[in-house]
């Protein structure tokens, strides 16, 4: 039983930091139809941004972390206005390929700001250890699984009980009418990509004091989260909470009760076979479904 | 038309020849400069960036520092040494590309090979047809089993390290129920693979056997699975963060066991992001005892590096200082022809190194001891316990 809920909440919390990326994905490929492979740099990002502000700059976590979060706004308006904005009338692929090479440059750039050797972020509740049901159970796993679904609920009631959330939708299901509409829709592409980078910032703030931050950590997150989505649904925000937390539980459950070395590979099989019979994923809908 | 194509064609032909031509002139000019500057070139396949960037940049400064010191003392062979550094990355392909590229533009002597052995593996051929002796650190068996006549290791092989981590669990720590944990590549499984040979043979149980991926963030399932098992010892084959990561894992989910754990771990870049008492039944081996009490030579070398770089040396670059001053002292001696070179590499023989004392057996190993370290209470600091020869 111990066992059990140690790895669920494990998992639980690897899953909700899955669904915070997938979730990147899913904003901004909703938006602009694109697909950004830049999103687990995105992550790392936004992890050392919190390592400089907490670690080297010494600030206290509160505020150290909302000076992270700034940041991330501000890479988030500088990578539309860098790589997507020039490249948005160009073919998806043109796009997609500009998003893998700014991703290489990201990482190689994050290389030489903060060097090869990964630093350890401090937790706000430093290594903190509760028990429940038996079972040890790190504090910030704990609360990493709250802040997150926190940060979803908050994410959904903007997109789905706000105004702009109601343009945001408006320009992703059609952007020429929404235009026709009067609706600012490189306003609301910008207000994607600072989503994006809130969303990838928070991930990379949350994940650091559980793994370490080293300038190579986005892409198997960005990995994850990729086949969270996939399982979940590409479109769908419940589907990415869901596909996040079915991953991470995956991962964890698997390597316990089924094998160690095939635990990557069953996440990744459950993905291909979601893809073969499933395509649209658990709450996804088919492209022709759309509106 | 029919003339536009032929005309099309003269014109893409001479833009072919001129450049054709103009490569040809580059890279003669390229080789002649090296030459007409009086330097002596060598290659070096360095993981500058990507996820091997750890072990790579100290690689790196290891033979920044080396370069200077034997220009200082007069260069190799009468000549100024000038290394060539090409980023190998974390790709295969690359690394062999890069190799192609060093003996294309400076046709070297020598090259310091990558640190990885996968890379190495996938640059063997080319070194064979190159024919150009070649230094390399990666560890896995897999590269001597190929008996290149033109290849020298300079660290101990993972076969010695796998040896060290299981006799010490047994031997040295007494236990008779061992869990092993290992990143599953190249390098942890057959090292795991060995270990447990090594443990049965010395009479314990292996009471478990877990894998998990490079690129994992989070062991918990694994290391529970083996707390289950029964083990009174875990043997942890992994490299520098992914190893810390695991010993952090034991402490949180209350895992009080004693741990002998493979080189990665022990150097400073990864005991740094390790708490004291997450050490505090740890026992670990390392390449080498790189410590100021080992003499005024290993001392002046430590404090050099760290002012220069403002990191600690570790074993796996330094071991690239010492092959370049063997470098040094068989080219003084023989000169720059490559089979001379390689048969005064295959003659090295009790050369005393800040890492190692290095001495070529038949199938290139220069190194065949590591040392096995416990750690000081409360503090990061190794605690020299012995030398565990092959």
């Amino acid at each position: 039983m111990q066992q059990l809920v140690q790895l669920i909440v494990s998992g639980v919390a690897v899953g909700a930091v899955y669904a915070l990326v997938g979730l990147a994905f899913i904003m901004v490929n909703e938006a602009t139809g694109v697909v950004n492979f830049a999103t687990g740099q995105m992550v790392a990002i936004g992890c050392f941004l919190a390592v400089s502000t907490s670690l080297q700059l010494g600030l206290p976590l509160g505020p150290a972390y909302l000076l992270a979060l700034a940041g991330m706004v501000f890479f988030g308006v500088a990578f539309y206005a860098v790589v997507f904005r020039p490249l948005q009338d160009r073919p998806v692929v043109t796009v997609i390929i500009g998003t893998v090479m700014i991703g290489i440059v990201i990482q190689n750039a994050a290389l030489l700001t903060w060097g090869s050797v990964p630093f350890r972020p401090r937790s706000p509740f430093g290594r903190q250890v509760v028990d429940v049901f038996g079972a040890a159970l790190s504090a910030h796993a704990l609360f990493v699984i709250v802040v997150a679904f926190l940060m979803i609920a908050l994410l959904y009631f903007f997109i789905y009980g706000t105004a702009i959330g109601a343009r945001m939708r408006a320009v992703a299901q059609d952007r020429d009418a929404a235009r026709l509409m009067g609706i600012g829709v490189d306003r609301m592409f910008v207000l994607t990509w600072i989503i994006a980078g809130l969303l990838t910032g928070a991930a990379g703030i949350l994940v650091g004091p559980m793994w370490f931050a080293d300038v190579n950590m986005g892409d198997p997150i960005a990995l994850k989260a990729f086949a969270a989505i996939i399982i979940g649904g590409f479109s769908s925000v419940p589907g990415a909470i869901v596909g996040g937390v079915l991953v991470g539980l995956a991962e964890m459950l698997g390597a316990a009760y089924i094998s160690s070395a095939y635990k990557d590979g069953l996440v990744f099989l459950v993905m291909i076979l979601f893809l073969l019979v499933r395509p649209q994923g658990i709450f996804g809908e088919r492209i022709g479904q759309r509106a | 038309m029919a003339r536009k194509r032929v005309a099309r064609r003269r014109v893409v032909g001479r833009r072919a020849i001129l450049a054709g031509a103009t490569t040809a002139a580059i890279t003669i000019w390229t080789q002649r400069l090296s030459a007409q500057s009086g330097e002596l070139a060598v290659g070096a396949m360095v993981p500058i960036t990507g996820p091997f960037n750890v072990s790579g940049q100290q690689y790196h400064f290891s033979l920044q520092m080396v370069q200077d010191e034997i220009n200082a003392k007069g260069g190799v062979a009468g000549k100024k040494l000038k290394i060539v550094f090409e980023d190998v990355k974390d790709s295969n392909s690359v690394a062999v590309n890069a190799y192609l590229k060093v003996v294309r533009d400076i046709d070297p002597p020598l090259v310091f090979l990558s640190s990885y052995t996968t890379q190495n593996l996938a640059t063997e051929p080319e070194v064979t047809k190159a024919q150009i002796p070649g230094f390399y650190a990666g560890g896995g068996d897999a590269m001597h089993m190929k008996k290149n006549p033109w290849l020298f290791r300079i660290r101990p092989a993972d076969g010695i390290q796998a040896l060290a981590l299981a006799k010490h669990a047994t031997d040295g720590l007494g236990k008779k129920k061992i869990g092993i944990i290992y990143v599953q590549n190249d390098f942890g499984q057959p090292g795991a693979m060995a270990a447990e040979k090594i443990v049965k043979a010395n009479g314990a149980e292996v009471v478990g056997m877990e894998a998990y991926a490079f690129t994992d963030n989070d062991m918990s399932a694994q290391l529970q699975k083996l707390k289950n098992a029964g083990a009174d010892c875990l043997i942890c084959i992994s490299y520098g963060k992914d190893g810390a990561l695991v010993l952090k894992l034991m402490k949180e989910m209350g895992i009080d066991l004693p741990v002998v754990i493979s080189s990665g771990v022990m150097v400073p870049a990864a005991r740094n992001l390790i708490a004291p008492d997450e050490l505090t039944r740890v026992n670990g081996v390392m390449d080498a005892y790189l410590a100021p009490e080992r003499g005024p030579d290993v001392a002046a070398y430590i404090k050099t590096f760290k002012e220069r770089f403002k990191v600690d040396p570790d074993p796996f670059g330094s071991c690239y200082y010492d092959a370049a001053w063997i470098m040094k002292q068989v080219m003084d001696k023989v000169g720059t022809d490559r089979t001379k070179l390689r048969d005064a590499l295959k003659a090295v023989k009790d050369y005393k190194g800040i890492t190692n004392v290095f001495t070529t057996d038949d199938l290139g190993h220069m190194v065949h001891s590591l040392a096995v370290f416990s750690i000081k209470p409360g503090t990061r600091d190794p605690v020299f316990i012995k030398t565990i020869n092959a």
